[in-house]
């Protein structure tokens, strides 16, 4: 999978602009790292909306399984057994890529089993325990692509480590994409970054030329702080 | 404010200690998924009763960021949205486009004044949010997960306008999954199953990570990175 050259007008005055031809081919899990705002989301969109394709931004468009930054909205209201319903259903093209025997195993890798045996309202449930079950759910699709949009945002080290286990299973069977604002997690698991800024890709690189930038280790490390200022 | 014999709605314990909140203080509450930080910072609220016991709050003010930033926007607009709580406090035009305008320079977000919510990425939202609770007028700022979805130069930026509070008198609670963030509090409360299960003054940290097994992100970081390197 190449990401090419590409302009997608976000409003009047914006726009995600890429001018690199950027090869995937060779990695198995690609981190995009970046700041606030600074267009991660947007780019991984760019392969997973349909609507979205007509920009020719990626190389190629396969099915994708998609773990969203907001969980509330794809879950409230429902129990875990009616989302599971849904997943399982034939009809759409999730159910039939979903294995339940897949999401069985990460669920009880993730401790969320014992959880949903109580089958409470999802509206109910903890961000991380919602994170968890997300997560498990976009895992047990099997797709080509797999994109996680901060998947560790309410983890904690624990569910975090367990989380790059089962990345790392992941990618034996499918491409996956992570966007994290935790070095840690991009360096735990990935083997290539694009790194953006300002609504561009700033650079890409192989996972372990990171060691020799120290603009990015230094961006993410809080050593320097004086404590109380 | 005084937490006294409290027990959580929805947990099988207790909270056990007595909790006080003093002025100018900043609290980190660490603890697992599930645990009850939310429960406890809502209980505050009063956003959620307690089972048992009583928090008494004295005559002071409660001003809460929830977890999920998006379910507190009230205008279309973020300039709106960070004038609204000032409006509602009735204050003068000219005093809180000042107030508007600091914050936002405290927390680098002038540039997004204009822009529709809507439009904002998540953590753009949540600094939208933080600054939103920030200008809303309170004695303890109770704050849920408030770095969740930002990155390292926006986490302390986040905490240079927390400390400007704290410094003002003003007690802040903050929940988070990170414990690196202890740098940035004077106090902290580690919370287990509904209980709280060891508060400890900041710089004792270290200590106290190691003996609970509790693993920095820092620690692991360089651990990895030198795997890298070989």
């Amino acid at each position: 999978m190449k990401i090419l050259p590409f302009i997608y007008k976000i409003s009047d005055t914006k726009e995600l602009i890429n001018s690199l031809e950027i090869d995937l081919s060779a990695s198995s899990c690609t981190a995009i790292m970046g700041s606030v705002g600074s267009g991660k989301s947007l780019l991984i969109k760019l392969l997973s909306d349909s609507h979205l394709r007509e920009i020719h931004a990626f190389s190629e468009y396969p099915f994708c399984a998609y773990l969203s930054q907001d969980l509330t909205r794809l879950f409230t209201g429902n129990t875990p057994d009616t989302i599971l319903e849904l997943y399982k259903d034939k009809r759409y093209t999730v159910g039939q890529h979903f294995d339940p025997k897949l999401f069985n195993d990460y669920a009880s890798k993730l401790e969320i089993d014992q959880l949903m045996e109580k089958n409470r309202r999802l509206a109910h449930y903890s961000e991380g325990e919602r994170q968890r079950l997300g997560l498990c759910l976009a895992a047990a699709v099997k797709a080509p692509v797999t994109i996680l949009d901060e998947p560790t945002t309410a983890l904690n080290m624990a569910y975090r480590q367990s989380m790059y286990e089962l990345i790392n299973e992941i990618r034996k069977r499918s491409r996956v994409f992570i966007i994290s604002h935790r070095l840690l997690d991009c360096i735990a698991v990935a083997d290539h970054v694009i790194r953006m800024e300002n609504l561009t890709i700033a650079d890409h690189f192989p996972i372990e030329q990171i060691i020799e930038k120290d603009h990015i280790l230094n961006y993410y490390s809080f050593e320097n702080e004086v404590r109380n200022v | 404010m005084f937490i006294r014999n409290a027990h959580l709605s929805h947990f099988t314990l207790p909270l056990g200690n007595d909790l006080e909140l003093k002025s100018g203080e900043s609290i980190l509450l660490l603890g697992n998924s599930g645990c009850g930080k939310t429960s406890l910072l809502k209980s505050i609220a009063g956003f959620s009763d307690l089972e048992a016991g009583e928090i008494d709050l004295g005559d002071k003010r409660v001003a809460m960021l929830l977890q999920n930033p998006f379910h507190q926007i009230i205008m279309q607009y973020v300039r709106d949205e960070l004038f609204f709580p000032l409006k509602n406090a009735g204050k003068n035009k000219d005093e809180a486009i000042s107030e508007v305008k600091e914050i936002a320079k405290l927390l680098q977000i002038e540039h997004l004044l204009d822009r529709d919510i809507s439009t904002l990425s998540f953590g753009e939202t949540q600094l939208v949010m933080i600054a939103a609770t920030c200008l809303t007028e309170a004695d303890i700022y109770l704050m849920d997960e408030p770095t969740s979805h930002l990155d390292p130069p926006a986490i302390k930026i986040f905490y240079t306008c927390l400390r400007q509070m704290a410094k003002s008198g003003k007690s802040i609670c903050i929940s988070s999954q990170s414990p690196d963030e202890y740098i940035f509090n004077d106090d902290v409360w580690f919370m287990d199953q509904g209980c709280i299960k060891a508060q400890f003054p900041a710089n004792e940290c270290p200590e106290v990570f190691k003996e609970h097994h509790i693993i920095l992100d820092s620690d692991l970081v360089d651990k990895r990175l030198k795997e890298l390197g070989h």
